[in-house]
């Protein structure tokens, strides 16, 4: 039995239900869709959500008044389809998506810890780790439907999310070479002098791609693409299902934005903001670069047309895996004039 | 070396440049110019004054003459007896809004209107009888805009 004090009892009921645990991804995934519909319709040329909500016909509510008519419609699940799994899935989706949030450490704490729901210093590890369950859970479930568009959508899926984990990896590589350590957080202390967008710029380019690729986000949104499949892997599933399924996706887009603030954009690191203690700023900055990121994925769905699912392996394969490896390269022949520079030792 | 797949590569047709980094900053320069729509129930469009909308009938001038009867190609016109008067009863359904009507009016007692919102839910409502046909146009809404600029590259803007 594990003692613990009163005031770490409180600090991790803070953890998990408002800061980095439950609440957050939920505001995130509110406040991302309603952005996105905004900034979607603003980049065309229109107005986008206006009715609801206040401040004037902004449409504020309009992702909340989305999911509670999601809530109260039917659960249709079709005749053929294998019950059991086709009813696991969005849940194991949206379960999955949210696990990644407990590794990412946001803060420094005041006596030398950070502000993480789990640490681990193989936090790196797990991170991957829940990065590879997403592919079997979208195949399960786009052969649980039993249905045509299913069945395509989650091989899609399985293949652009399987080919693009590659050049991740080896991106993810040279960034541990660079910091020495598994740790997420160790990995942001380590940019405490220099972000590693500056020293890895080819990196930096690889993993927006790819990441943008396995949120399955345009131009890569191969899996759902409602032109050719009507929504995908998740076609049949109507209600609360679906919210389930939207949820997790934009869980997935919190997470990604944060581990590629982490990973290149020095994390929490910026200059103090004054009459501010540091843990706070530090949480400001994260949250500021982690919008930055999230508008850069959300921009590619305003702007670039669709690829076809051979030129997106075709690239995956034979232009990211080779520009990762020379990173690669690049960083363990640099790294001695580099890693002076490196901070955290 | 890069010519793999049948030479369809998603930079195809194009430069990176071109294709990739400038969509990028133009997406963000659209976002921060005006919109193309407007919020059509609080925002109306204001057409110009000699818009061929809705035919009013100004019935103290109208001397039942039937010139606008016999002249419409639709039959969209008919004289009814209306407060013992005989008066044209006006057809939105058939109307083809070629202006003739007001043209041949004598007295000036027809004219056309801009105005374009008076949609019905029936047919029958959309015959409408004289005090209907002269029932004067609404007001415009709280705000509205007009068809200004003819932009080369962007068409018709509103401001």
């Amino acid at each position: 039995m594990i003692e613990l004090s009163f005031a770490e009892i409180v600090e991790l009921i803070l953890k998990v239900l408002i800061f980095p645990g439950v609440a957050f991804p939920l505001l995130f995934a509110v406040i991302v869709i309603w952005f996105e519909r905004k900034f979607l319709a603003r980049i065309m040329l229109r107005i986008g959500p206006l009715h609801v909500g206040p401040f004037n016909r902004t449409g504020l509510l309009q992702p909340i008044a989305d999911f509670i008519k999601l809530i109260q419609k039917e659960i249709i699940v079709p005749e053929n389809a294998y019950k059991f799994l086709y009813n696991l899935a969005p849940i194991l989706a949206a379960l999955v998506a949210s696990l990644s949030v407990a590794f990412i450490p946001y803060a420094p704490k005041p006596d030398g810890g950070y502000w993480v729901i789990f640490y681990t210093p193989l936090s790196l590890l797990v991170i991957l780790a829940i990065f590879t369950a997403r592919p079997f859970i979208m195949v399960g479930a786009g052969w649980a439907s039993n249905s045509k568009y299913c069945t395509i959508g989650a091989l899609r899926a399985a293949l652009q999310l399987l080919a693009y984990e590659v050049p991740i990896v080896l991106s993810l590589a040279s960034i541990v070479i660079m910091s020495r350590s598994f740790d997420l957080s160790r990995i942001i202390e380590s940019q405490s002098s220099i972000w590693f967008i500056v020293l890895q710029p080819i990196g930096f380019i690889v993993i927006l791609i790819s990441m943008m690729a396995e949120l399955s986000r345009r131009p890569f949104d191969i899996p759902v693409a409602e032109q050719e499949l009507v929504f995908g892997w998740p076609t049949e599933y109507t209600g609360t299902q679906f919210a389930l399924v939207m949820v997790s996706e934009y869980y997935d887009l919190c997470a990604v934005a944060s581990l590629i603030t982490l990973f290149f954009l020095g994390g929490w690191m910026g200059p103090a903001i004054p009459f501010i203690p540091p843990m706070l700023s530090g949480i400001i900055w994260f949250l500021l670069k982690m919008a930055i990121v999230t508008v850069v994925i959300i921009m590619g769905r305003g702007i670039y047309p669709r690829l076809r699912i051979d030129q997106l392996l075709d690239a995956g394969w034979t232009v990211l895996i080779p520009l990762a490896t020379i990173q690669i390269l690049i960083t363990l022949v640099t790294a001695q004039w580099w890693l002076p520079l490196v901070g955290g030792g | 070396m890069l010519q793999l797949n049948g030479g369809c590569h998603w930079w195809e047709g194009g430069s990176l440049v071109k294709d990739v980094i400038v969509p990028f900053f133009l997406g963000f320069y659209h976002a921060f110019k005006r919109t193309f729509t407007i919020k059509h129930p609080f925002v109306r469009l204001r057409w110009t004054d000699r818009y061929r909308g809705r035919v009013v009938l100004n019935i103290d001038r109208c001397v039942s003459c039937r010139s606008c009867v016999n002249i419409c190609p639709n039959k969209t016109l008919e004289m009814v007896v209306y407060k013992k008067r005989l008066l044209p009863q006006y057809d939105a359904g058939r109307c083809c809004f070629c202006n003739l009507c007001v043209e041949v009016c004598p007295t000036m007692a027809l004219s056309m209107s801009p105005e374009v919102e008076w949609d019905e839910y029936t047919r029958k409502g959309m015959i409408r009888p004289p005090d209907r046909f002269s029932e004067p146009i609404k007001p415009v809404a709280e705000k509205t805009v007009t068809v200004k600029i003819l932009d080369k590259r962007r068409g018709v803007a509103h401001r």
